[in-house]
């Protein structure tokens, strides 16, 4: 019989995870390679990664499908792991991962149905999590429309969220992705809300909040850099329209002087001198995407080495892991654009 | 217990003779060179020796030959030290180019008559001397070097390779042709065994199919695609049936179905972009695979073998080619690369018009007979011992010497950092307390023995530093466990030998007994006690010696915290154990409060003993009382924390004997031989686990609480440049 103590071995599982992470080392060694294959074969030859990319083919081997790989491994630990959870508990850590590709899928869905290639949506489908997911792949990929994608989700959490960006224009139907991406983070956060409430007590929900509500935080500054960036005379009450739901007010001296900033400049100004933007140094200021998760990276870090709380060491490795693979990424793309190594490391978040 | 006296030795002398005043100086491994020009800058004209290695190249081109060929260099060809510092002289020249060199053999008994004319037309140098053939390198000037070519042909010399110093490139040898075709055959012959290989690993994932592949490739309406697919991919497929392509699965290999994807020609590329979608990665089936895949098997493993009896073959051939030239280049290879090291110890030196100079320090002991050695190499030498301090800019390196008990514990000492010269060597006092700190803390005479038998091993078969540390503390452990009486945790084991041979009433110390533990308690922080006295008073001798009288005597860790740390001590020992109470007015103020004081004002107060006249703290009088005050806590509270440390020695005891006990327990629940297998593994347990701990706290101990006091660490390591001796003779 399991015993719900037994969920404590996440927390030990984790720090033994992440113990095996790339180091910054290998991050410069990576950042000297020449191009993708040379970049996979060191990851399969001198990382932790060996084990993944062992049926690779480095001379062969694509970004995308290395990608593909890369994730699948993220998913299976994120399986594992979910083995030593407490069964009351899982709904928390499927609704963490589980919710959160969902609406990836949706979302990268919405994207080729507005530029009219929803072919394309099976090979970019995560057939390894196929299993685990409310919505497979025998329904999303005979979608061809909007409405078809409504009629996909009927009776799941997503569908009503989206009723409303149904376009109207039935000549040029135009689907407002970013409306989209606000509806359905906001349900994800509603979701993860209510799990977290009913799956932690104490000290474990007190983290988890603190987590979610800095990344909330995070999100939002970062939504607001754009508008203000990209729409000037975009109004104060539109703005809020397009923020997340906060799980924590900001303090409303905070927010109306940032929703009153005129120009990005303004606001990144004051951003950084609140309590959000540690991480927010001069280099990084040209990407505040950057800058956020830099400073998720340094909590997560933190978290692992310090929390007994298995949900908090749990989203914090999730984070760790894509931040992993984002860097992996980043280095593969750079590395294509001829960029130099020195400038590369300055693209990567390294703790 | 020692550190090493050492001398400041200047050598000056003539260019031409650097090269020997180098050989002299590095050979015997004991000189430790420092960069005059990095410590003094540029001054005085000197600059440092900048010229590139012009052996490196020769040097590189020969470990590529050996790596190609893969041999084995184990039987180099010994050449007597004089010999190669004689002919490293001769080939100075070259470097110039006033000299024109050869290299070749000679019939042994032609030497001694060159010898006797070398010096003349041209300089001469037998290297060594094999089946009566001598192998050997002659120099002359460019215009000599037709008329030396004549006399050496007339006496039967074969010239082998002619260095040649002044080229970008390294010209081959003679030997090298014939090798390099044998390398590049080699080469062909691996790669068509890599391809038939190949061809045999893409067939196995068609064995099924028993159509010829022409037949397939050759359709006149059809694409065809082999090669291999994800698994999640192929679960994909179906997703596709309205597109005109179908994948033929093969085999299954992992996550990957391999197999066959058929098309038209009209739809190929919207097929091939679904594929790429999918991570299909296409293998191209080789031209020279024909027919049903089953059958072709047997032709592709009778090329491989065919491939590989030519390899053997091309093998023998190049090991006979070596070995033909074997000695040959065993001989440059020694000198080449004597040549290349005694070149890069030149950068040691600084260069001013046409001499060097040379700065180091050396072991006093070997001072002398290196002076005297260096005057005998030339007139224009010139050699200048001075006292290690006598140059500012140098700071002496610190050699320990150490007897051999005490000298594995250096690594320790090392790992916290390098005693200065002015320091008193640690090493000893860290032994011989660790030793006892671990033999109390672990006292087992039967695990002891182990641990003693294990560092023996180590340090004899796997030559590990380690393995005689553990000797050491496993010996030290056996006998506190004769003094405990325990023996692999049987703790009445050795009761009829302490009744009956010693004649005393039971076994001298009785850990678990509930009235031993407060005795072992105090013991233990008696021992810290004495411990932190004894590491003060280094401190205090460390000050005296090198005149530093703020560390001597106004330092927390001078005579002035001896003094309150003893005072406080006495005080509390005479309280506790009865006496009168100590802690009067008088006392108070001559043995806590004036010591704290002195403490407080240690910096101001070691600024007059140096003799300087502003004392005014630097950061203000506030800020000067603050960190003050702060420091004194924090010396106060680190008194108390040090001794108090100390009681772990006590706990160890104890929690030693608890855990061996548990064992003792299970041993006796059990029947029969499991009784013995629970008693090997719970000792065993024990062991590794108490040893662990005990060996780190012993070591924490050491650093934390006595380090701490007396050692700064800050010295520099003697680190001699020893001229590369393993392809000499001695």
């Amino acid at each position: 019989m399991r015993l719900d103590f037994s969920e404590n071995a996440i927390t030990a599982k984790i720090k033994a995870l992440y113990g095996r992470r790339l180091t910054r080392a290998q991050y410069e060694e990576l950042c000297r390679k020449k191009n993708t294959s040379e970049i996979a074969s060191y990851l399969k030859e001198r990382t932790h990664l060996s084990g993944v990319l062992a049926r690779v083919q480095p001379a062969t081997v694509r970004s995308d499908q290395l990608e593909s790989l890369l994730r699948k491994a993220r998913y299976n630990k994120y399986q594992d792991l979910l083995q030593y959870a407490a069964p009351k508990n899982r709904e928390f850590y499927n609704c963490y991962v589980r919710n959160l590709i969902e609406i990836q899928l949706i979302l990268q869905l919405i994207r080729l149905l507005n530029i009219g290639r929803p072919e394309e949506f099976i090979g970019s489908f995560p057939g390894f999590a196929e299993s685990g997911l409310r919505i497979g792949l025998d329904k999303l990929a005979r979608v061809k429309s909007y409405d078809g994608l409504l009629a996909a989700l009927e009776g799941t959490e997503y569908h009503d969220p989206l009723l409303r960006y149904r376009s109207t224009d039935r000549q040029n139907p135009y689907i407002s992705y970013s409306g989209c991406e606000i509806a359905l983070m906001d349900c994800y956060y509603a979701s993860l809300k209510a799990a977290a409430g009913r799956c932690l007590k104490g000290k474990a929900r007190q983290e988890m909040e603190d987590i979610l509500a800095t990344k909330i935080a995070l999100e939002n500054l970062i939504i607001l850099y754009r508008l203000k960036k990209y729409y000037p005379d975009m109004p104060k009450e539109e703005m809020q329209g397009h923020l997340l739901q906060l799980w924590r007010k900001l303090p409303d001296r905070l927010t109306d002087s940032i929703l009153a900033a005129k120009t990005p400049e303004a606001y990144l100004q004051l951003v950084r001198s609140s309590r959000y933007a540690a991480a927010l140094t001069d280099d990084v200021v040209a990407s505040i995407g950057f800058g956020s998760q830099n400073i998720r990276s340094i909590l997560s870090r933190r978290y692992i080495r310090r929390t007994q709380q298995p949900a908090t060491a749990f989203v914090s490795y999730m984070f760790q892991s894509e931040m992993e693979i984002d860097n992996i990424l980043r280095i593969i793309e750079a590395v294509r654009y001829g960029m130099e190594p020195g400038e590369i490391m300055e693209l990567l978040v390294i703790h | 217990m020692s550190i090493e006296k050492m001398k400041l030795v200047k050598v000056t002398g003539n260019l031409y003779e650097m090269n020997a005043a180098l050989t002299a100086c590095f050979e015997g491994g004991c000189f430790h060179p420092e960069h005059i020009v990095q410590r003094a800058g540029a001054q005085g004209g000197y600059h440092p020796f900048e010229a590139a290695n012009p052996y490196l190249p020769i040097l590189s081109k020969l470990d590529q030959i050996a790596g190609e060929c893969q041999v084995d260099f184990a039987q180099r060809q010994p050449i007597g030290r004089e010999t190669l510092s004689t002919a490293a002289q001769l080939l100075l020249g070259l470097e110039d180019g006033l000299a024109k060199a050869r290299f070749g053999q000679l019939p042994a008994g032609q030497c001694a008559e060159l010898q006797r004319e070398s010096g003349q037309l041209f300089s001469f140098v037998p290297l060594c001397e094999q089946n009566g053939v001598c192998w050997c390198i002659y120099t002359a000037s460019p215009a000599n070097i037709a008329q030396a070519d004549q006399v050496f042909a007339q006496a039967g010399f074969s010239k082998t390779w002619e260095p040649d110093l002044s080229g970008d490139t390294v010209e081959d040898f003679a030997f090298e042709k014939e090798l390099r075709q044998l390398l590049g055959q080699k080469q062909l012959l691996m790669a068509a065994r890599e391809r038939g290989s190949s061809a045999i690993e893409q067939l196995s994932h068609m064995e099924s199919l028993n159509i010829s592949l022409d037949d397939i490739f050759a359709s006149k309406y059809l694409e065809v695609r082999f090669g291999r697919l994800p698994s999640d991919s192929y679960a994909k497929l179906k997703y596709y049936d309205d597109r005109l392509f179908f994948f033929q699965p093969l085999s299954r290999e992992g996550d990957f179905h391999w197999g066959f994807c058929f098309t038209d020609k009209v739809h190929v590329a919207e097929v091939d972009e679904i594929l790429s979608s999918l991570f299909f990665e296409r293998v191209w089936v080789p031209e020279y695979i024909h027919g049903v895949p089953g059958q072709t098997f047997a032709h592709l493993h009778q090329a491989i073998e065919a491939a590989d009896q030519e390899l053997a073959a091309t093998d023998v051939a190049m090991k006979e080619t070596i070995e033909n030239h074997y000695d040959m280049f065993s001989v440059i290879y020694t000198l080449v690369q004597y040549l290349s090291n005694s070149f890069e110890l030149r950068r040691y030196v600084s260069i001013y018009e046409n001499s060097f100079i040379l700065v180091g320090f050396i072991p006093d002991s070997l001072a002398e007979p290196l002076k005297s050695r260096l005057l005998g190499l030339g007139e224009s030498i010139a050699v200048e011992l001075a006292d290690h301090d006598s140059d500012k800019r140098f700071q002496a390196p610190t050699r320990l010497k150490n007897n051999f008990i005490v000298k594995p514990f250096e690594m320790f000492v090392d790992m916290y950092g390098v005693p200065g010269y002015g320091e008193v060597d640690p090493t000893s006092f860290l032994a011989w307390t660790y030793i006892l700190l671990f033999g109390i803390m672990f006292g087992d005479l039967g695990q002891g023995l182990v641990i003693a038998l294990l560092g023996l091993f180590l340090s004899r078969v796997k030559k590990m530093e380690f393995g005689r540390i553990l000797t050491r503390i496993g010996l030290s452990a056996a006998v506190f466990g004769t003094l405990y009486g325990s023996v692999f945790g049987l703790e009445h084991l050795l009761d009829p030998f302490y009744t009956d041979v010693l004649g005393l009433p039971g076994k001298p110390v009785e850990v678990m007994d509930p009235e031993t533990i407060n005795t072992l308690l105090m013991a233990a922080i008696t021992i810290g006690v004495a411990m932190i006295v004894l590491a003060m008073l280094i401190n205090v001798f460390t000050g005296i010696r090198n005149r530093d009288w703020e560390k001597a005597l106004f330092s927390n860790n001078g005579v002035a915290g001896l003094v309150f740390y003893s005072a406080v001590l006495a005080g509390a020992v005479s309280m506790l154990t009865g006496g009168p109470n100590l802690f009067t007015l008088p006392y108070i103020l001559a043995f806590l409060v004036l010591p704290i004081l002195i403490i407080f004002l240690k910096h101001p107060l070691g600024k007059l003993s140096r003799g300087q006249k502003d004392i005014k703290p630097e950061d203000g009088i506030g800020s000067f009382v603050i960190e003050g005050f702060f420091e004194l806590f924090e010396v106060v509270l680190s008194f108390v924390t040090n001794t108090l440390s100390f009681m772990r020695v006590g706990g160890f005891i104890i929690s030693h004997a608890g855990m061996m006990s548990v064992v003792i327990t299970l041993t006796e629940m059990m029947q029969g031989s499991a009784s013995i297998v629970v008693l090997i593994l719970g000792n065993l347990f024990v062991m590794a686990l108490e040893g662990f701990i005990v060996g780190i706290q012993s070591l924490r101990l050491e650093f934390y609480e006595l380090f701490s006091r007396y050692f700064e660490g800050q010295g520099k390591p003697f680190t001699p440049v020893v001229l590369d001796s393993s392809t000499m003779a001695d």
